[in-house]
Parts: C-alpha cells; structure tokens; sequence
C-alpha cells in the first residue's frame, strides 16, 4: 500500500447552465479580456488516499465521492487524476 | 412522449395536415398535464374563487386581492416536486425563482417567500442528504434575493424518501392600480428578457408530468438568483415609470406555453421569430426554442410603442440581455418562423384546447376500521416520543437558514407565532399574515377531510394572531391520474379544498396540482395538499406570539372530542395513522376566528396557538419550551375521558391561549358570548422548567425540560 495524492474536480455538466462561470466570463470580457470565450466554475478536493495502485486509488475516490454525494451524477461531471 | 397517439390524430384531423416537429413540441408543453390540468380541470371549476375584494383570480401568474383599499397582495404556490428529487439543491432553489416571477409579472414586489416541505425519514443518507439540499436550495436562492422566507412546514415520513415535495409560495404587495393588466393588442411588439436561451430544462413541464426516469437528467435547470435580482429592480423600475402592459414569466413550457397562453388570454394571434432569440448556444433547433426551459427569463409588452426606447435603456443599465422576437396579430394564430421559414402555423383555441382526456376514478370508502386502542400505555414514553417527531419537534435549525428578517417587515417571525406577520412599511401598523399547512397522515386516510383540515388549519393559524382570514392558495399533490386509484385522492383533494372555500366563504385565488408523484415501483407519495391562507390585520403590534410567559392561566378554546384518527400519537406508537381523521367543523373555525381577532384586538392573552399535531399536550409544551416557563395540565379540563385521548385529540377548531391572569374573567366571557367552549385547562409556571401532567388532580407524568430538550431539537441533523 502506498500514498496517492488524487484530484477530484466536481462541475455541472456541459448541458447545464453554471451562472458563477458565466459570470466570471461576463467580468473578464467586461475588463477588457476579450479573449476569454467562456469560464466553468467547479470544486477541487484533493484526496490523499492509500492504494494498491494508481488505478485502485482512483477507483477508490471516484467511489466514495460518488457514494457519499460528493457530487450529484444528475447534475455535476467529475474528472478524477492522480497528481503525486 | 407525453402526447399520445389519440392527441396528435386529434390535432392532425383538426388541421387536416401532418404536424411538423416544432408543433409537436409547443402542443407536447401546452397540453401535458403541467400547463393544460387536463385530468382536473373540470373539478377546479368547483372551487369558490370569487369575492368582493378578488381583483385577480386563478388563470394568471399569480392571485391578487385587496388588502385593503391602497394595497393590493400578490400571491402564488406552486410546486417543484420533480426537479427536485434528482437535483434537491437547483430544484428546490429554482422553485423559488419561478415563485418570484410569477408575482412580479402581477407588478408586485414580492415580500414573503413560504415553503411547504414533505421529506422522507431523515434515517437515510438518501433523504438526508435531499432534505439538506433542499433547505439549501431555498435557502440560497431566497436570501440572495433579499426576500424573507418566514413561514412554511416542514413534514417527514417515508413515504417521501426519494420523492420529497417542494411546494413554495411567494406574496408581494402593489397598489391596487399598480397591478398590470396583463392585456395586448394586435400590433404590440414582444420582448424576451434576461437569461439566454439554451438547452438546460429542456421540456421540462412535460417532465414534471410523467414519473421520473434515470434519462431525464437533461431537463434539471441550474438556477441563477443574480439574474434573477436584476429582473426585479429592472421591472420595478419599468413599472413604477408605467412601461409595461404585460409581464409573464416563462416556466412550465417555456416560450411556447406563455405566448399560446397571452394570445388565447387576449383573444389574439401571435408572431414569433424564433431566430431572433438570444441564445446560449447558437445552433439550437427552432422546437428547442420553443420549449427550453432556461430559468430567469420573461416575456415582456411595453405600454405603448413609445414605451420601447425607456425601456431598453432600463435593461441596458442593469446589464440585462433581451430581444424583440415578434408581436401579437388580429388573426387568431399562433405563427413562429425560423430565419423566414413558418415553423407553427396552429390556430390560437386549437393550441390551448387539448381533447378531453377521459380518467377513471377508483373510489374507496375512507378507512373506518377503528384504530387500536391506545390507552394504559406509558404516557411518559408517549409524551417524549411525540415531542422528538420529526414533524412535532422545533423547526429552527431549517428556518434559522433562511433569511426570514431581511427587509425589516418580517414582525412575526417563524417561530414566533402560529403565521409570519408582515408589516407593510407605509408609515402606518398593517400589515398581512400567512400560513401555509398541509397533514399527508389526514390525507392519506381521507383526502376529502384531510384537504378541508389543511384549509381550516391555516385559516386558524392566520386568526389566532388576530388576522382577519381573506383568501388561499392550494396545492394538490397526488399520484398517477392513469391510476383510477390513484386519481381518486386528486379528485377528493380538490374536492375537499372547494368544500372547505365554500364552507368557510374564502376565496382560492391561486393554485397548483402536481401529480405523477410515484415511485420507481409506481406507488403513489401520501398525497396531500397544501393550503395557504393570507389575512388582514390592522395592527401588526397586537399580533398574538405563540410565546408564553409565565405563571398565568392556559386556556383552550374550541371542543375537545376522542379523534386520535390519523394523529400523530398513532404514527409514533403504532407506526401508522388508523380511523378517521377529526372532523372538520367550519362553522365552529369561523366563529372561533373572529372570536381570536378580538382576543388579540382587545389585549386579553399572552399567547395564542392552533393546536394540531400531537394534541394539546405538544402544544402546550412547545409554547412552554419556548418561552422558557413551566407547565401544568389536568387532562379532564380539556375532555373527561381518558387521558391520552384528551392529551393526544388532534379535535380541530381549538386554539390554546395563555390569558392575563386578570384578565380572566373578560376571556371566559368572551368565549361565551361567542358560544365556544372555553375552560381552564392548566397553569404555566414562573420558576419550575418542567413539565406536568394531572388526571383528577393526580399526577401522572412529571418531565423536566432537560428530559425533552434533546427530544425538541432532535432536528439538528439537517444543519
């Protein structure tokens, strides 16, 4: 068993409207970043699991996020990576 | 498809052609069961709706009656029960969004924001974890727009674990002349304004009307109270400069549904050029369009076509986005084109006219086996385990989340008094009362009886503050009406409700009916329905508070009979309600709420409260838990017969009163001259913080408020 230091981004779903991303957006374009063509808010949590593997401390997080309402699979995608 | 093979024959006979797709989607939205009642149409008709002081009834955004002759109420219930199973936060909180557009389209500024709340055990992380969210999403959404919720009712059963009920209501205030008419003319442009259009909430009324399936996902809208923010102080703007004829708000069906409706309200045709829509994403499809369901955004008809300049500029200076996507025509038909192409081409009464769809009622007689008998059990055990229910036990750790203060109107506060108490600001003491009440236990036994008790029980909760009762609101939330016996309790409901407006001569301004609120395994929530009564009260400072204080006499007003049917006594102690519900006695509810205004008018009690759930005993122990005193009660002053049945009757028209002790005497007096019994049941206490039973002056339960406290707030897991 070893230390896993995962990322778990929790965001709506590209369907669905996200108004704090939106607004963020707005503000940069209306400070003269026009370059910015849309922002997406979310929220990170960064796990420090212990696992097997990589694959498994992956595994684990995506489960216990997923089980313990984390995030709302009707509404939230989430992108899990290892990052140490 | 909620349209079914019969309806498009229907429309395709009608207009002797194929419908195209955009077609589909505007009569799919118009004639589900969301935006057309099509299975209880017929039964609302019973309602009583009209009244002297009615200036708006059922059919528009929102109710409207006159407070008194400079102030208009603005009111409107409505629920959001499917949303908010599969996304318990937006759901609940968009909820509250819609409310809020619905009476601002009135011209109001809404004041008071109530909710009605039916969640599951709390013993699952799946219901937890709902009713947190929930509590969150009105929370959030109503705070940040600066509008107090202060009243609601927050009931918990499992019978609502993975489908909750989210019914929520929203009261403005205007000036009589200040309500808009809501009435166009042929030639008025139309404005869409605020949020972009996109594909989130797609068709979502049509999914509110048909049992929830995993691939429904799609249709949950995330809401956004900033936009929401700017709309209103853009409006109030718009309407105290007189700019505006028509404001609607576009809900349930989205575009399709408010135009079809404005145009059939108006006895007019309708032209849209959907590409002219601002939207999200560009490539969307004309019936998407149609029937996105994007939250914040309304339609918008300006006086006059001088009005126009004003009001862009208005929007412009609040950052608001919006487009002029048509106008309404003398010909009778709704008309949309996409980048010049006709799209809809469908007569205006066809539109709103779906064909009659045939329900069947499998009706059974209300339960009448008697329940077991409750008696030599351990009063002791019986007393804490109905304090520490859920749905008796203190509800501030849900509503100390909400911002009920804000605005500073608030002068009952949830908590404090059996109805919010709102003061109208305008340099004199009125101000309005609402409560908002509903018991499935009732319901579920006799829908009937159940929807008049929820009716009755709010119209007394609004006059034992000492408000004079005007009109309500209902919302009926029920099952399947493809199931006879499902349909049946819709039908009794509604059937209770005109019953009870009737009886007690109050008129429904405003409602809604949910149905289709099943399980995965098809079988129905305990269907209930909520009712919200607004009053009138001339001096918000005499408004009687469910506080106690102290070493003064408690009396009940109101006749106390055996009814433990469908009590709450019977749910902790036998895991269900058996029997009847009480009775319901409108004569007596409306004699003993003029007898309550002039208790409170005259400054003869201390402390006034309904009493239903739990019977007296929960009452009375409530109001002394709050206000910190003791008490003591002998169980044959409030009936002579045994005394879990006169501890525990749920009996209706009573209300509990503390009296000034000297003014004994001119309450007992009172009371009679008003033909309702009244008599000493107890004493509440100065020093002793306990709890104390007697039966012919014998003890027979003794509680210290330590042995309850944990009982009483036992709701803190939701914090």
């Amino acid at each position: 068993m070893q230390g896993y230091k995962v990322l778990l981004i929790v965001s709506y779903k590209a369907s669905a409207r996200d108004p704090e991303g939106e607004t963020i957006a707005h503000e940069l374009r209306s400070l003269g970043h026009e370059e910015v063509v849309s922002v997406r808010a979310g929220k990170a949590f960064l796990f420090e699991v212990k696992a097997g593997s990589e694959e498994d401390a992956i595994e684990s997080v995506t489960r216990i996020a997923s089980e313990t309402k984390l995030y709302n699979p009707s509404v939230h995608e989430v992108k899990v990576m290892r990052v140490a | 498809m909620p349209l079914t093979s019969f309806e498009i024959g229907y429309a395709q006979e009608a207009l002797g052609r194929r419908l195209t797709r955009e077609e589909l989607v505007l009569l799919e939205a118009e004639w589900s069961e969301h935006c057309s009642y099509k299975s209880t149409r017929e039964e609302l008709k019973r309602l009583k709706t009209e009244a002297p002081l009615v200036i708006v009834g059922p059919g528009r955004d929102a109710g409207a009656i006159k407070l008194f002759d400079d102030v208009a109420i603005i009111a409107r219930i409505e629920s959001h029960n499917h949303p908010s199973a599969l996304d318990p936060y937006n759901g609940a909180a968009t909820g509250v969004g819609g409310i809020v557009r619905d009476v601002i389209s009135l011209g109001a500024k809404p004041v008071l924001l109530a909710d009605a709340l039916y969640m599951g055990s709390g013993r699952t992380r799946h219901s937890r974890w709902l009713s947190k969210n929930i509590i969150r999403g009105i929370s959030d959404y109503g705070n940040r727009l600066g509008i107090p919720t202060a009243t609601g009712l927050a009931w918990f059963s499992e019978a609502y674990e993975k489908q909750p009920l989210i019914n929520v209501a929203c009261v403005g205030i205007a000036k009589p002349e200040g309500i808009l008419p809501g009435s166009v003319k042929p030639g008025d442009p139309i404005i869409m304004l605020g949020n972009t259009t996109g594909r989130d909430g797609f068709l979502g009324s049509s999914f509110a009307s048909k049992p929830l399936d995993e691939s429904d996902v799609a249709a949950i809208q995330v809401g956004n109270p900033f936009i929401e923010k700017l709309i209103i102080e853009a409006l109030t703007e718009a309407f105290d400069k007189k700019l505006l004829s028509l404001v609607k708000d576009l809900g349930g069906g989205g575009l399709g549904t408010a135009i079809v409706e404005t145009a059939a309200q108006n006895d007019v045709g309708v032209v849209i050029h959907l590409d002219r829509v601002h939207l999200r994403e560009p490539d969307l499809e004309p019936f998407e369009i149609i029937a996105s369901e994007s939250q914040e955004r309304m339609i918008v008809v300006p006086r006059n076509e001088g009005a126009l300049g004003e009001l862009f500029s208005i929007f412009d200076k609040y950052g608001l986005e919006y487009s002029v996507i048509g106008y309404f025509s003398k010909e009778r038909k709704v008309k949309m084109l996409f980048r010049g192409l006709p799209v809809v081409d469908l007569p205006v009464g066809l539109a709103v006219s779906p064909p009659k769809t045939p329900r069947e009622v499998l009706g059974r007689e209300p339960c009448n086996k008697e329940a077991p008998m409750l008696r030599n059990i351990d009063l002791k055990e019986a007393v804490v385990k109905v304090l520490s229910s859920p749905r008796v036990s203190l509800k501030a750790v849900i509503y100390e989340q909400y911002d009920w203060g804000v605005g500073g109107r608030t002068s009952l506060p949830p908590g404090y008094g059996d109805s919010a108490v709102i003061w109208l600001m305008d340099n004199t003491k009125r101000g309005f009362a609402v409560a908002v009440r509903g018991n499935p236990g009732y319901t579920r036994l006799d829908p009937f009886v159940g929807a008049a008790i929820s009716f009755a029980e709010a119209y007394r909760r609004v006059a034992s503050v000492g408000a004079e009762p005007l009109a309500a609101l209902d919302n009926i939330n029920s099952g399947n009406p493809e199931k006879p016996e499902q349909h049946y309790y819709t039908l009794r409901m509604i059937e209770g409700i005109a019953h009870a407006s009737q009886a007690l001569n109050l008129p429904v301004i405003g409602g809604n009916v949910s149905l289709y609120n099943e399980d995965e395994s098809g079988s129905m929530i305990d269907p209930v329905a909520s009712v919200l009564v607004i009053g009138r009260i001339e001096d918000v400072t005499k408004a009687l508070t469910t506080i106690p204080i102290g070493d003064s006499p408690l009396v009940l007003a109101g006749d106390t009979k055996t009814e433990l049917g469908g009590s709450e006594v019977q749910r902790v102690l036998l895991g269900r309600g058996y029997g009847r519900p009480p009775e319901f006695k409108p004569i007596e509810e409306k004699r003993l709420g003029i007898f309550a205004k002039e208790v409170s008018e005259k400054g003869i009690a201390n402390a006034a409260h309904s009493v239903s759930l739990g019977g007296v005993v929960a009452t009375a122990f409530k109001m002394a838990y709050k206000g910190g005193v003791g008490v003591t009660i002998e169980s044959t002053a409030i009936c002579d017969c045994d005394p879990v049945e006169a501890l525990f009757s749920e009996s209706q028209a009573r209300i509990l009163y503390e009296v000034k002790r000297e003014k004994l005497q001119d309450f007992l007096s009172l009371a009679k001259a008003f033909d309702i019994k009244a008599g000493v049941i107890g004493n509440t206490l100065k020093d002793e913080r306990l709890f104390r039973l007697t039966h012919r002056s014998n003890k027979i339960m003794e509680l210290g408020f330590e042995d309850v406290s944990e009982a009483l707030e036992g709701l803190e897991n939701l914090g």
